[in-house]
């Protein structure tokens, strides 16, 4: 079973990975559109998230969050 | 490690420093098959721009009927892999048709190669009666007219190739059709658009096809993501998009030639089961049932390569006179002797061995692929040569095929008359090239593996294995005396005797218990009765090693001599020097041979000896 801390820490380093920003500053800005956060970088996220979680998003509520918060409780209540 | 971000920091700093990515790299980015990796990879790479580099640049323009999504990123990630420095065009959304009549597919004059992806959306209307199936193949038809017209306006216009793929009939569509009849016409029809778009590039050497469909129905993942469809008008999932550049890879390295020529092949484990030096041609895994039948299919998968101009190069740390008699007489073997233009078979290092043999094949070693199930070997090859595509034939036979076909090193646009007599003519080429010569191994590559030998006193545990060790050992076994396990535990209960058993480790992995040797123990002199060690591991100096660790304890046990023999047999040629090399001298009887236990003996810098906790070199 993924732990909450994990799925975070997942969640933080995907991003990192697909906006090639450090995880500091993500933490420090958590607004997405703040970031480089266009269509394809978020398809790019779903499709890793739901790889490495195991998980299957509604993509209605994967387009709605808007900081990266919203994205962790996302990926925590569908895990 | 597993999420590739070493490799993505490596590539990053390439780009960074304006470098090509070096051949070590690019063979780890062209292992990668995990889409998220590649697609890192790819974007690392976006920026890459190099001047008089050894990649060879390739312009591929991309046209689609949907959104291109991350396939941009995996064309760029497979080419550089493949030796390409690759400049990707996409097309603009939606603009197909009118880039394909137009032959518009770059800014600066024609591309190398247009990819073209096409979902079903091309050939099917949004409405259409599932009473009337046979009206609906009558649209596809002339969709594909449609097709060919553009294809014919753009290959009047532009002298790039086309390369198009066949199409999967989306389950949703399939589905839609609930009589089996019509079901049934509706397969036919869709199973016949895509000979036809393979039809094409039969007709037409300036277009090719991929057959996705028969790619996708063998692969592991979806091939499509209905969410990703619906919002982005992505149709084909990161898999699905990643197998077609990996079969667009295929044929864009065919067509700038910078396929592979040479297929260099181990011989035990890898071509048959089991080690011949050991079992004998009789005892070999090879035909009849599982596992025998998965090396009778690799062979015969290799001779179909060699058929079509694939040349073989042998590489066996063997007796080369064993190996002769297997193939030639061995009524299983489907690759006999003259299937291999080259053979080098004999105990030097394999990556020396192989320069040796491209060499005298007037080939370079970016042309070999190697296939060995050692991660010893593969971990050599790859470090002194690392232009040479490496295969692992380790784990389950069944994969072998698999292992050696899917990445399509040997991919030629077309075969010529040359192509099939190559081999023949490489062979003669070679026929009096001497591979005897002895290469000593890279000592480099021996330190960084950090070798670690083990001597241990035989126990109740280990007395088993030890037996074992005796028994089976064919090739270094100095006395061919076969202590079996009774007579190992009495001599290791005996003060007068000692028995040891070796194990060795590396950074590959632990090897177990690879040697043995039973002594005479007197107060004056040792005598080695026999000594014998895995052929596993012969060639990174853990004989020497042995032979050092047995003086000192000899010395340290105040004895003044060490006595060794060696009895020839048919099969242990390689352990023939070993008493010498050690730094014994003959003492005038047939086959025995001294030191003086003050005497010097060295051990391989390269290879701690540990004893316990103790280390003694």
């Amino acid at each position: 079973m993924t732990t909450s801390a994990s799925v975070e820490e997942t969640v933080l380093e995907t991003l990192s990975q697909v906006l090639d920003e450090p995880v500091e500053d993500l933490r420090a800005q958590p607004k997405l559109a703040a970031h480089d956060w266009d269509s394809l970088r978020s398809l790019d996220t779903l499709s890793q998230l739901e790889n490495k979680l195991g998980l299957s998003f509604d993509l209605r509520a994967f387009n709605s969050a808007n900081t990266i918060d919203d994205l962790i409780a996302l990926a925590e209540s569908s895990s | 490690m597993e999420d590739g971000k070493e490799l993505i920091n490596a590539l990053r700093d390439a780009v960074k420093e304006n470098t090509a990515p070096g051949p070590e790299l690019r063979a780890a980015l062209a292992k990668i098959d995990d889409p998220a990796v590649l697609r890192r990879a790819g974007k690392a790479l976006s920026g890459l721009s190099v001047d008089d580099s050894e990649l060879r640049p390739v312009r591929v323009a991309v046209l689609a009927t949907c959104t291109i999504g991350p396939y941009e990123q995996f064309l760029v990630a497979d080419l550089v892999a493949a030796g390409m420095l690759p400049r990707i065009e996409p097309g603009r959304y939606g603009m197909f048709e009118m880039a394909l009549g137009t032959a518009e597919f770059a800014q600066e004059g024609d591309p190398d190669v247009v990819s073209c992806l096409i979902d079903e959306s091309y050939f099917l209307p949004d409405e259409w009666d599932p009473a009337d199936v046979t009206g609906l193949g009558e649209h596809v038809s002339a969709r594909l007219n449609d097709l060919r017209g553009l294809l014919e306006a753009a290959k009047s216009k532009s002298s790039a190739t086309i390369l198009l793929h066949t199409l999967p009939l989306p389950s949703a569509v399939r589905d839609s059709v609930i009589s089996w009849r019509e079901r049934t016409r509706l397969a036919r029809i869709w199973h016949r658009l895509n000979a036809d778009l393979l039809g094409l590039a039969e007709e037409d050497s300036q277009l090719a096809v991929v057959d996705l469909v028969s790619v996708l129905g063998d692969a592991a993942f979806a091939a499509r993501d209905d969410r990703l469809h619906r919002f982005g008008d992505l149709p084909f999932s990161d898999g699905a998009l990643a197998a077609m550049a990996s079969e667009a890879r295929r044929f864009i390295q065919a067509k700038t030639g910078l396929s592979r020529k040479v297929l260099a092949l181990d011989l035990d484990n890898t071509l048959w089961g089991g080690v011949v030096g050991e079992v004998g041609a009789q005892g070999l895994e090879l035909g009849g049932l599982y596992p025998g039948n998965c090396y009778s299919e690799f062979q015969r998968v290799v001779s179909r390569l060699r058929d079509q101009g694939v040349i073989l190069v042998l590489a066996s740390k063997n007796d080369a006179d064993l190996v002769d008699k297997t193939l030639t007489e061995h009524p299983e073997v489907v690759l006999r002797p003259e299937a291999f233009s080259a053979k080098v078979v004999n105990w030097s290092a394999k990556a020396a061995n192989l320069s040796s043999a491209a060499d005298s094949l007037g080939l370079s070693t970016g042309s070999f692929v190697f296939v060995d199930d050692s991660p010893f070997e593969r971990g050599h090859v790859e470090e002194e040569l690392p232009e040479i595509a490496v295969l692992s034939a380790e784990g389950d036979p069944a994969h072998l095929v698999r292992t050696l076909v899917r990445q399509g090193w040997f991919d030629v646009l077309e075969l010529t008359g040359t192509d099939r007599s190559r081999p023949e003519l490489y062979r003669s080429r070679t026929q009096r090239s001497d591979f005897s010569s002895d290469f000593g191994s890279s000592e480099d590559y021996l330190r960084a593996l950090e070798i670690e030998l083990t001597p241990a006193p035989a126990t109740e545990f280990t007395v088993a294995r030890i037996a074992q060790l005796a028994g089976r050992t064919n090739q270094f076994n100095l006395t061919g005396v076969r202590f079996d396990e009774k007579a190992t535990a009495e001599m290791s209960d005996d003060p007068g005797h000692l028995v040891a058993s070796f194990s060795v480790r590396d950074r590959f992995g632990d090897e177990g218990v690879i040697g043995a040797v039973w002594v005479d123990r007197e107060t004056d002199i040792w005598r080695v009765r026999n000594l014998v060690v895995s052929c596993r591991v012969l060639g990174r100096g853990v004989e020497t090693a042995i032979a050092h660790w047995l003086v000192t304890r000899a010395r340290d046990a105040g004895a003044k001599t060490v006595e060794g023999r060696f009895t020839p047999s048919p099969k242990n040629k390689v352990a023939a020097d070993f008493w010498t090399r050690a730094g014994f001298h003959p003492d005038g009887t047939e086959g025995i041979f001294v030191l003086d236990a003050d005497g010097e003996t060295s051990c391989p810098d390269w290879i701690s000896i540990r004893e316990g906790s103790e280390v003694l070199t």
